[in-house]
């Protein structure tokens, strides 16, 4: 009887999950079906599969558009700022965890606090800081104005937490500096959060639409959202080529995909290894 | 060389707790000083602030005649031991060991040799390419060890590191750290709540109470002339006895009267009484179970006595844990296993009357040892 139930219970929860899978999969996979379709057979639902594949999608967004320009832009300005927000992230998560003064809650409920504010009411000021800098439409302004991410500041918050603190007493006794105790031993042990923020970070950044566009003007500076839009969508040098859309959305992912395949084992550990410390 | 001064340090939390009051010591080179006392006594508080790891809230640290309070922990030159080993878990006992020297940029060969001779030392040769989580526990204790030898400090600091080890371990530990100490031929300050090790390891243990120091001084004067009821009672295992007695004077000798019992006294201890102005008060005797001798049956000269609850039988020696209605019947004995007493038995005691220590009731101070 028990064992009819398990199994009762294990076929309603693979259904459930096979059933979210779907839902989730399915506009992939229409995106790169469609991407190999005509325009005509991209309108007609009546045809799931397209008759010939259209390869001649995929190289004439390669070769003829400038969206492997927007990519290369997007990757720039992404890469860049992970790579800042990951060291401003966990140089500003190790003080509020392992560092003792006065104000240091008060110091984590401020930015925690900044976190609630709706983005769109941080886009005036940082606008107005971007232009007096002379970054707008810059590189350079984009990737200042991400510097630090208050999500990552909280991720990596959480898993420092979870390093005894005799860890970084004993490093400390051994003669290393803070700097060298964060990227030395805290970084490598909580590896995993690092790698889910930069993952997530990187994310975001890429396919960042409405910050972009809102600094920069000129077409060569433009992001992979930014570029598909108004290259693609707008009325641009291919109208609404829904199929060739479909193509160049589908090579957009690409990065995303090739850097996820690489880091998905992290997503699942957790912090690891052995201190020898006893909980 | 290690010369370690403590004047008048104290440790105020935020919070307003004062876990260290008013400490001062002078630790010389190559001595083995022991921290012990109770939990919260302030013994790893202190210590920590020697590390550098706790803030001095009042009071100088000196080493080596330099003031020390706004060094960092890292530049003092002290190796420290944790409680709970605290190995990197992504390195191997190889860099676990050479991380001080990596961090002070050490050539490789060097290194390399310093590493060896510490596993060496500690029989970790086997284990070197081992991550921290493939090692026992009497195994992380040597890692963590080797991690603090290898450096050569000035000073080797460790906080109750035989703690979280079985018994057996733990005696074997004790053993190779005493080794340790006379091969290292360095400053050591240990801390444990284990009077044992204190006793075998320390060449002075100061023991502490509510933050402050009752006594520092070597293991044998602790045993023998403590200076108050608490150091009394804290060193010795099984703790010493107390019973309250009355000083009395017959007109010929002075004597304590402990419930229908006389115990004389000798000469010398008769004599600080009366100086001491105790006559007729009442004062707190103290006895070790080492120096109370058992006779079976009921006499009326004893010193005390009653019926035997407990009988623990230790292989040459025994344990005899006698009355147990009244309070003040109480007593511990450590007696020769070959005695003749079971539990039931009624047994007489007769108290080594050199040994008897006795403590002013009040303040708990020792008035003769």
């Amino acid at each position: 009887m028990k064992q009819t139930g398990n199994r009762i219970k294990q076929v309603f929860r693979f259904g459930i999950l096979a059933v979210v899978s779907i839902f989730t999969a399915f506009p992939f996979l229409w995106m790169i079906l469609s991407a190999l379709k005509t325009k005509e057979e991209v309108m007609d639902v009546s045809a799931f599969f397209p008759a010939v594949p259209q390869w001649s999608n995929f190289i004439s967004i390669l070769v003829d558009s400038p969206l492997p320009g927007y990519i290369a832009n997007s990757l720039l300005v992404s890469v860049v700022t992970v790579a800042l927000q990951i060291v401003t992230g966990a140089m500003l998560a190790y003080a509020i965890v392992f560092f003792e003064f006065k104000g240091r809650k008060a110091l984590f409920t401020l930015i925690m606090g900044t976190y609630m504010l709706p983005v769109a009411a941080t886009y005036i000021p940082s606008y107005i800081i971007l232009s007096r800098w002379g970054m707008l439409d810059t590189f350079r302004g984009l990737v200042i104005s991400s510097t630090v991410s208050i999500f990552g500041i909280f991720l990596l918050r959480q898993s420092f937490m979870q390093v005894p603190k005799g860890l970084v007493e004993a490093a400390r006794m051994d003669g290393g500096s803070h700097f060298r105790i964060l990227w030395e031993i805290i970084c490598p042990m909580t590896k995993s959060s690092f790698i889910t923020f930069g993952l997530m970070s990187f994310i975001s950044t890429y396919n960042n639409y409405m910050w972009p566009s809102l600094i920069t003007r000129s077409s060569e500076k433009y992001l992979v959202s930014q570029g598909l839009r108004s290259f693609l969508i707008e009325g641009g040098a291919y109208g609404t080529e829904w199929a060739l859309v479909m193509a160049g959305s589908a090579v957009i992912v690409v990065p995303l995909l090739v850097l996820f395949a690489f880091t998905q084992k992290w997503f699942i550990n957790g912090i690891g290894g052995d201190t020898g410390i006893k909980g | 060389m290690a010369h370690i001064e403590l004047k008048h340090v104290c440790k105020t939390y935020e919070n307003g707790f004062e876990a260290v009051k008013d400490f001062n010591l002078e630790i010389g080179d190559k001595e083995f000083i022991i921290f012990v006392g109770p939990s919260g006594c302030g013994k790893s508080t202190t210590l920590r602030m020697i590390a550098g790891l706790e803030d001095i809230s009042e009071g100088e640290l000196l080493i080596d005649g330099e003031r020390m309070n706004e060094t960092e922990a890292s530049d003092r030159d002290i190796a420290m031991v944790f409680q709970n080993y605290a190995l990197y878990p992504h390195m191997t006992v190889r860099k676990n060991i050479g991380y001080s020297l990596h961090i002070r940029h050490e050539k490789k060969d060097v290194m390399e040799k310093k590493i060896q001779e510490a596993a060496e030392i500690l029989g970790l040769e086997e284990v070197l390419d081992r991550k921290p989580s493939q090692l026992s526990g009497g195994q992380k204790q040597r890692v963590a060890m080797g991690r603090a030898i290898v450096r050569n400090p000035r000073v080797f600091l460790m906080d109750e590191p035989l703690s979280n080890l079985d018994a057996k371990l733990r005696g074997q530990m004790r053993v190779e750290i005493a080794r340790l100490y006379h091969k290292l031929n360095s400053t050591f300050i240990y801390v444990t709540h284990d009077q044992t090790e204190a006793m075998t390891l320390g060449t002075r243990i100061v023991v502490m109470k509510d933050g402050v120091i009752q006594q520092a001084d070597t293991p044998e004067n602790l045993f023998r002339y403590p200076v108050n009821q608490f150091v009394a009672g804290f060193i010795g295992t099984p703790p010493m006895n107390f019973t309250e007695a009355v000083v009395k004077y017959d007109g010929n000798k002075i004597y304590l009267d402990s419930g229908s019992r006389r115990i004389d006294l000798a000469e010398e201890k008769a004599e600080r009484l009366e100086k001491g102005g105790y006559i007729g008060r009442a004062v707190v005797l103290g006895i070790r179970p080492e120096h109370i001798a058992l006779t079976p049956g009921e006499a009326e000269d004893a010193h005390g006595g009653g019926t035997v609850d407990v009988y623990e039988m230790l292989g040459s020696e025994a344990i005899v844990y006698i009355g147990k209605e009244k309070k003040e019947d109480k007593l511990v004995v450590k007696t020769d296993a070959s005695v003749p007493v079971r539990a039931g038995e009624k047994v007489s005691c007769y108290y080594s009357l050199e040994h008897i220590h006795i403590f002013d009731r009040a303040t708990g101070r020792t008035i003769t040892n």
